[in-house]
């Protein structure tokens, strides 16, 4: 009978470990992805708007300020805007026409969609999974349940 | 044991603080101390970003426009140039800008630069307390491991002045020969007193006697002033009620002292045999120290200022004692970077503290009855040495600052 707590007890710890050790960093780290592609979705749809406005107010030259760092800033000027260089990724910039970065941002904006279905996908399967552990962890040692 | 007389108290040291803990505790600083480093990268990430920044505000200005990809948003550029080059937008905190040109950036820069080298350094201090904080508990705990003791003793006063040496042999030891000495001191006393005594009824209130007890040597030879002042009179007799306090302390002293000597030497012998148990001991110990305080002090208040020297001297053993006495003393010195001086060091360690530890015994001496030992007198003196440490308060003053 005391092998078997003793048993049981060892199991019950083994389970909480690897929950610990195992599931909750999973969940924390797939989050913190989820976190990234939901900020790439804000620069994007950003760049979008941008784009739009530029484009109904038809101006070819653009005055802004560059943020040198620390929160200073200069005066910059952009004599024409009708060529813009986007990241499509791996550091790689291509230079399109407003309408060519449209087509590019709205592909974009779909594809990382997709991946916030999928880390939400994964977030809920690490759930469930704690969820499951937790309640063989309950049967075990045999606490009705809630 | 005969003639000895045990003065102090022997505790293991790892009954107070066990390996273990101490070694769970140095491993709890090394995590903060872990911490703080992180903290420190990331500033020094930060000036390395501000000299960054000062060398291209100063070098900006040297031409009326430079060639750049404008950023447009996170994740696109326009080529374009930058313009206007003397002047700038800076950042003055709470969202207030101010037009700036690249020679008041950089007064404005460095002087972040400065805040943030203030940081760092208090970030260093802390990390400085923090290690030897760390240092402290394993040599605690390692020293808890091989099995030392703590002594402890509450500070004794000899009252002979030509034989110093007696006071730091008698520490530690537990089986010394001060009681004969002691002896023949009250008898000395004692007879000097009655000599006092009976040329004072003879001189009656006209004259007074022209040295203070207070500062004289026991055996210098003693001089009558034939013409009287009413100061010195008056400190005469006040010197000569302490001597009478004195001499009934002394008597009760004597009586105790043979009680004592019969409980302390079984607490001798078991002690001597202490193997296993030291724990019980050392309370027995102390017990006995307690009830012998009250004479140590008021011998104090007779002899009090009579010998600077000789004060000293009895105050490094007792300080010597302190070192070890208090596990919470013992704490808040660790977090003093000086920490490491005072266990291999002693005598340095006292000879600062040698002051506020006397000005401690001797502000808290008033006469004690033999029912109320003052145990408090010893705390007041830890604690005063301890306030008194200057690098304390500095580096508190500098974790503060450096929270905010």
């Amino acid at each position: 009978m005391a092998e078997s707590l003793d048993f049981r007890q060892q199991k019950v710890r083994k389970f909480e470990e690897f929950v610990d050790r195992r599931l909750k960093p999973d969940l924390v780290n797939a989050i913190a992805q989820r976190d990234k592609v939901f900020e790439q979705q804000k620069v994007f749809s950003d760049l979008k708007r941008n784009i739009e406005v530029l484009e109904k107010s038809g101006a070819t030259s653009l005055r802004t300020r560059v943020n040198l760092g620390s929160e200073v800033y200069m005066q910059a000027d952009v004599p024409d805007t009708r060529h813009i260089f986007v990241d499509v990724g791996l550091g790689f910039h291509v230079e399109f026409t407003w309408s060519e970065a449209l087509d590019f941002i709205s592909v974009r904006e779909a594809r990382l969609a997709r991946q916030v279905e999928e880390y939400t996908h994964l977030i809920a399967d690490i759930k469930a999974q704690i969820k499951l552990v937790y309640e063989g962890i309950r049967e075990l040692l045999q606490l009705p349940a809630e | 044991m005969a003639g000895g007389e045990v003065k102090g108290s022997v505790t293991p040291l790892d009954s107070d603080f066990s390996p273990a803990d101490a070694q769970k505790a140095a491993a709890r600083v090394q995590d903060s101390i872990a911490d703080k480093k992180k903290e420190l990268a990331r500033l020094q990430v930060f000036v390395s970003d501000n000299t960054n920044l000062i060398n291209l505000v100063q070098r900006l200005p040297d031409e009326l426009s430079h060639d750049i990809m404008v950023p447009f948003g996170g994740a696109a550029f326009f080529p374009g140039k930058l313009i206007h080059t003397n002047e700038f937008l800076v950042l003055l905190g709470e969202g207030y800008y101010a037009d700036r040109t690249a020679r008041q950036t950089v007064e404005i820069l460095k002087r972040r630069g400065k805040s943030l080298e203030s940081q760092v350094e208090s970030l260093k201090a802390v990390m400085m307390d923090l290690e030897a904080e760390a240092k402290f508990f394993n040599s605690t705990a390692s020293e808890a491991a091989e099995g030392f003791v703590d002594i402890r003793e509450e500070y004794v006063e000899e009252l002979n002045k030509n034989k110093p040496e007696s006071d730091s042999n008698g520490a530690s030891t537990s089986d010394n020969p001060t009681i004969s000495t002691a002896d023949d001191e009250y008898a000395r006393i004692m007879a000097r007193l009655d000599e006092l005594e009976k040329e004072e009824l003879e001189q009656g209130s006209d004259s007074g006697a022209d040295e203070e007890l207070g500062e004289s040597e026991i055996s210098a030879p003693v001089e009558y002033d034939s013409s009287s002042d009413e100061d010195e009179k008056f400190e005469a007799t006040a010197a000569f009620s302490k001597y009478q306090q004195y001499l009934k302390n002394k008597g009760n002293e004597i009586l105790q002292k043979n009680k004592l000597e019969n409980t302390l030497q079984d607490s001798n012998n078991e002690e001597s045999s202490r193997s296993a148990s030291g724990k019980p001991i050392g309370g027995n110990l102390q017990q006995h120290v307690k009830e012998q305080s009250p004479l140590f002090h008021s011998s104090i208040s007779v002899k009090d200022g009579s010998s600077a020297s000789k004060a000293e001297d009895a105050h490094v053993t007792a300080q010597k004692h302190h070192l070890l006495l208090d596990p919470k003393e013992n704490l808040r010195k660790a977090s003093n970077p000086n920490i490491e001086n005072s266990s291999s060091n002693v005598g340095k360690q006292t000879s600062q503290t040698g002051f506020s530890a006397r000005r401690a015994f001797t502000g808290s001496i008033v006469e004690h009855d033999d029912a109320n030992p003052p145990i408090q007198s010893t705390k007041s003196s830890s604690n005063q040495s301890t306030g008194l440490n200057p690098a304390k308060p500095v580096s508190r003053f500098k974790m503060q600052k450096g929270n905010h």
